[in-house]
């Protein structure tokens, strides 16, 4: 082992990247980082769900003021953020639908557009009848 | 120390539900009810009163809880392997126990919630 070393050479292991923000260093990693990172949003928003039905427990008043603070430039900031990484998360995940789920329809495999074609269809779909749910 | 254990299954199905489920409702929600009804739009979590229309249908409370708990386990999921790979990969077992304890705590909180809401 020492004989090609360098007479000065330190044995000491040197990582070559900071093992915190080596996604730093190629676009396709900070894509992946961005894409874990969504569920901490997603789960921020559950958390402020907890929030609501916490205060809605606590009565009127509690609720009201859930609300107002709802109505804050910093929450409408936060919810514009967390939505765009809810909708980074549901565009990713449709993607890659067809990547871990061969569909069958008819005897034949449908080709991945296809099926990615048809999870994004399905994802408006829902999300119109929740919409209809929810203002109707 | 992340290693795959015979739990392993159990927690990515959880994690895969719950992916689903927040793929198809969590934008919609966040759209409407953190940044539509704040703005005005007639949404249930808008106001007290609708609040408890919206909730006094068992439906609503189930959806609820669905909508809430598997994205959780979802997130406890990713999270685990996200904080890993940021180093700290030599507290894999602890960050399991943490993040798949936040998101019991989490869906005990909304059961309860969703059970005793007036």
């Amino acid at each position: 082992m020492t004989v090609n070393s360098p007479p000065n050479a330190t044995r000491t292991y040197r990582p070559v990247m900071s093992p915190t923000w080596w996604w730093l260093r190629h676009p396709a990693w900070v894509q992946f980082m961005l894409r874990e990172l969504s569920s901490v949003f997603i789960a921020a928003f559950l958390a402020l769900y907890l929030a609501r039905l916490g205060a809605f427990a606590s009565g009127p008043a509690a609720y009201a003021a859930f609300q107002a603070w709802h109505r804050t430039p910093l929450s409408i900031a936060l919810h514009v953020l967390i939505l765009a990484f809810a909708l980074l998360h549901s565009t990713t995940w449709f993607l890659l639908t067809p990547k871990i789920a061969r569909v069958h329809v008819a005897g034949r495999s449908m080709s991945e557009k296809a099926v990615a074609g048809g999870a994004l269809t399905a994802w408006a779909i829902v999300s119109a009848l929740v919409a209809w749910w929810l203002l109707g | 120390m992340a290693h795959a254990s015979r739990s392993e299954p159990f927690w990515w199905s959880l994690f895969a539900a719950g992916g689903v489920v927040a793929a198809f409702l969590v934008p919609i929600h966040v759209l409407l009810e953190g940044i539509v009804g704040p703005l005005g739009g007639p949404t249930p979590a808008a106001d007290y009163d609708r609040m408890h229309a919206w909730l006094a249908s068992p439906f609503t409370r189930v959806y609820l809880f669905v909508l809430i708990s598997l994205p959780l386990f979802h997130w406890a999921h990713r999270f685990r392997f996200t904080l890993a790979d940021l180093g700290l990969s030599r507290f894999g077992a602890w960050l399991a126990v943490l993040c798949y304890g936040a998101a019991i705590v989490g869906t005990a909180l909304a059961a309860w919630l969703l059970i005793t809401a007036p």
